[in-house]
């Protein structure tokens, strides 16, 4: 239908209400408050607003951790899961241990936190452990250097060394040492912890020989413990940090039961800091507050009748000025309604637009169809829909329009799927013949586009010319409404002379007419006539767009407008995709047809066939399904809004009750 | 040599399929970096992130769609290739040329868009479809240029 009526809306009350009044209109959903620019005094909320901010910061975080520890948590009311439904018994419960809950909301932060501490700790312990592997074997602690008369060198040799060799350098080099004790603790292929203690007068040509060999001294380690109790000491202290760890996790397993509280907290949170944000565009004065914002006109009469027989309030109605910017609501018939989303991903109308909605869902059902254009991917697609349907029945709103909206156009799409003869590409006739050797097909109810893509080339260009024509006398109607009766004539009837003249001036050659398979023949009166009226459209249009200015400049102007004939020239010739996307569907599909039927009478052919057939065909719906999307879109927002559509409006947000968790059971 | 026609159609089906293959290999391969970028930030933005993604590898479908229908119209699906000229075999490979070209650097130039579109898909979610739409501006031409070749290749059904 349109743009709905919207009202300026001021309530006058007393500040105790204040309150009381908001939750109401939080609750009822259906005012948007603005912020009042009198010169009245404002309230200042933002410290509460902080607080409650924290707060769900805190049990937002919380329940991140939780989602690390129980994953299969489902946080998010996605698809599957509608939100969690909470009693109202439940909620005075909750709303009685607030504090109790964000309290836990902080441990399980702490403990997350102290959990990660301690697993830290844990590697340190395990790698000290994996250091002192190797001296197991040692009875003196690894600081152990001398007694009154001997020395002794504890650490490493490179593991490349094997002890033979360790053993022969030693008698070698060290030949003429009687007193020296030598003894390998331990050897892999990194390490060989040796221990060797020799007289004190010695000290230097034992070192000097183990520093040859590449002798290092055992990380540094301040106990007097020998390695194997530190050992002993070590796995005790990792066993404690475990037990913690484990304390900690079963702390938060227990917190994490109270999952719904917490959800219910942040929605009943969030609300709050909402309602801050109200209360922060009031002004005040005395004993009074003033809200104002905007309201739709059919929910006028609600919201006084309910606010003035609970309170004492003024509550007052305006009709918007001309220029104000005002939110925007579209309402449309339950077909129509999907397509809102789109008008709404490329902008919303301004107050005087036309809501283009309506219109433009006529040619996105039929553009899609046309550009996926088989009937068994639609058949699939609209049955796929129908089940979303079903499924998402308590889900939100923006689902269940997208599952709509594709029920339609694969409702299209099947439309067109046999029209054009196409069913999976043509796998009915491959399977006929492979499997039944009869070769089987399905006419199309109009023509093979594979067989004359050049009638359909000429079809699309010509839903193309409708399509931006409506686009014009969209913007026709709009400039009637305002009443620029000039604008009406200059902007859009002298394109629609030029445009329109030309393109009908052109199916008067026969070159054209050759090339699109058309095989009417226009008199030279009607082409003439057609020709004419292109250049009065021309002339116009050179005479009236640089109309703000004077002398040359003004022919100038209107020498650059006329040059945007080229303009629409490529649009219409944009509408070619329609042609190549819908070619691009039926030949790939064809492609895996072919492909499966090669493979049909080997052995299991059959299964071989539907495998093939299976994959390919999924591939293809969801590319070319996607493709047929991306650019129905892109013809609406280029080719169709750029003719008429200036866009840019608000979209209208009431101050209303949000939850993304839970909802309350009334 | 009698059959070198059939070997210059075969080479115009070679391009059309190599060419368009190689820029959505890079295309997609781009962009599905940029979307595993943000996947590690917000996982729920996978299927969206993943719709991105694939915009850049239609043209490879597109060059398939091609060298598909020159191989058909050869007979060498049904594993007769019927006899052509020289002649006709280079304009076979003429015909492949407009999708060969156009798919290999379209679909790289459409990646980055996508790349770009991904970043602002992540800072802003809601520009989701405006980020698709960006990407299908340069598409366009890759369309243009398979329309162009199929026309051509389909014309020449007759040519022997």
């Amino acid at each position: 239908m349109a743009i709905l009526p919207i009202k300026k809306i001021n309530i006058f009350a007393f500040k105790e209400d204040k309150e009381d009044i908001l939750k109401l209109i939080q609750t009822m959903g259906i005012v948007q408050i603005n912020e009042s620019n009198t010169d009245f005094e404002k309230e200042d909320s933002s410290n509460y607003k902080v607080f409650f901010e924290r707060a769900v910061d805190r049990l937002n975080q919380a329940l991140q951790i939780i989602k690390i520890y129980i994953p299969k948590t489902n946080l998010q009311s996605n698809l599957l899961n509608p939100k969690r439904i909470i009693l109202p018994k439940k909620r005075d419960e909750i709303i009685e241990e607030e504090k109790e809950i964000t309290r836990l909301a902080s441990k399980i932060i702490f403990s997350h936190e102290e959990i990660k501490q301690k697993k830290a700790d844990c590697l340190q312990v395990n790698s000290e452990i994996e250091s002192i592997k190797p001296w197991e074997n040692l009875d003196i602690h690894l600081r152990f250097k001398e007694t009154k008369y001997t020395r002794s060198f504890i650490g490493s040799l490179p593991g490349a060394l094997n002890p033979q060799k360790i053993t022969k350098k030693f008698s070698k080099d060290l030949s003429n040492i009687e007193d020296i004790e030598f003894e390998i603790i331990s050897a892999d292929k990194n390490q060989i912890c040796v221990f060797v203690v020799c007289m004190k007068e010695d000290e230097l040509k034992v070192e000097s020989c183990l520093n040859d060999m590449g002798f290092t001294k055992p990380s540094s380690d301040s106990t007097k413990l020998p390695p194997k109790h530190e050992k002993i000491k070590l796995e005790k202290t990792l066993c404690f940090l475990k037990l913690q760890i484990a304390t900690l996790k079963s702390d938060i397993l227990n917190i994490a039961k109270k999952l719904d509280d917490f959800m219910f907290l942040i929605d009943l949170y969030s609300n709050k800091i909402e309602e801050y944000n109200a209360i922060g565009k009031l002004s005040h004065m005395h004993n009074l507050f003033i809200l104002s914002g905007y309201i739709l006109q059919k929910d006028c009469t609600l919201l006084k009748t309910t606010l003035s027989n609970k309170f004492c309030v003024a509550v007052e109605y305006e009709e918007p000025r001309d220029n104000e910017n005002t939110p925007i609501v579209l309402s449309n018939s339950y077909l129509v309604s999907p397509l809102e989303s789109v008008v709404e991903s490329f902008s919303l109308p301004k107050k005087y637009e036309v809501d283009p909605t309506p219109i433009m869902s006529v040619f996105y059902y039929v553009l899609f169809g046309l550009m996926l254009s088989d009937a068994a991917y639609g058949f699939i697609i609209s049955v796929g829909c129908i089940f979303a349907l079903f499924k998402f029945k308590k889900s939100g709103n923006s689902i269940k329009q997208s599952a709509k909206m594709f029920f339609i156009c694969g409702l299209s799409t099947m439309i067109w799927g046999i029209m054009f003869g196409s069913y999976f590409g043509d796998a009915i006739d491959i399977i006929s013949d492979k499997f039944f050797k009869h070769k089987f097909s399905i006419q199309p109810l109009w023509f093979f586009p594979i067989k004359q893509p050049m009638k359909l080339l000429g079809f699309s260009l010509g839903l193309g010319i409708l399509h931006i024509f409506t686009g014009l006398a969209i913007k026709l109607y709009s400039l009637i409404k305002q009443k620029h009766y000039k604008e009406a004539i200059y902007d859009v009837i002298f394109w629609y002379f030029l445009v329109g003249g030309i393109v009908v001036y052109s199916l008067s050659s026969e070159i054209v007419c050759d090339m699109l398979v058309l095989d009417f023949k226009l008199s030279s009166d009607v082409a003439n006539f057609f020709g004419t009226t292109a250049v009065v459209g021309a002339l116009g249009i050179l005479f009236t767009s640089g109309r703000e200015s004077k002398g040359l400049k003004r022919i100038l102007k209107g020498i650059y407008a006329l040059y945007n004939v080229t303009g629409y020239i490529s649009d219409i010739l944009s509408y070619s995709r329609l042609l190549a996307l819908g070619l691009a569907t039926s030949v790939i599909s064809g492609v895996f047809n072919v492909m499966a039927g090669m493979v049909s009478d080997t052995f299991l052919g059959p299964v071989w066939f539907l495998l093939i057939f299976l994959i390919g065909h999924s591939l293809n719906i969801s590319i070319n399904a996607l493709g047929a999307y991306v650019h129905t879109n892109r013809l609406q927002f280029i080719e169709f809004f750029g003719k008429f559509y200036e866009g840019g409006g608000q979209k209208f947000s009431p101050f209303k009750l949000n939850s993304k968790y839970t909802t309350l059971k009334k | 040599m009698e059959n070198l026609g059939l070997a210059f159609a075969i080479l115009g089906v070679a391009l059309a399929v190599i060419m368009p293959g190689i820029g959505s290999a890079i295309g997609v391969g781009l962009a599905g970096q940029a979307a595993a970028g943000l996947i590690t930030e917000e996982p729920d933005k996978f299927s969206k992130a993943l719709v991105l993604q694939l915009l850049p590898g239609t043209q490879g479908m597109y060059g398939l769609l091609s060298g598909f229908i020159v191989l058909s119209q050869l007979g060498l699906m049904s594993g007769s290739p019927s006899k052509i000229s020289l002649l006709a075999g280079l304009s076979y490979l003429c015909a492949c040329m407009p999708v060969a070209f156009v798919g290999l650097w379209s679909a790289i130039h459409q990646a980055r868009v996508v790349v770009a579109g991904i970043n602002l898909f992540a800072k802003r979610p809601e520009s989701f479809s405006k980020a698709m739409i960006l990407a299908a501006m340069v598409e366009t031409y890759a369309i243009f240029s398979v329309l162009i070749s199929v026309l051509a290749i389909l014309s020449l059904s007759n040519v022997k």
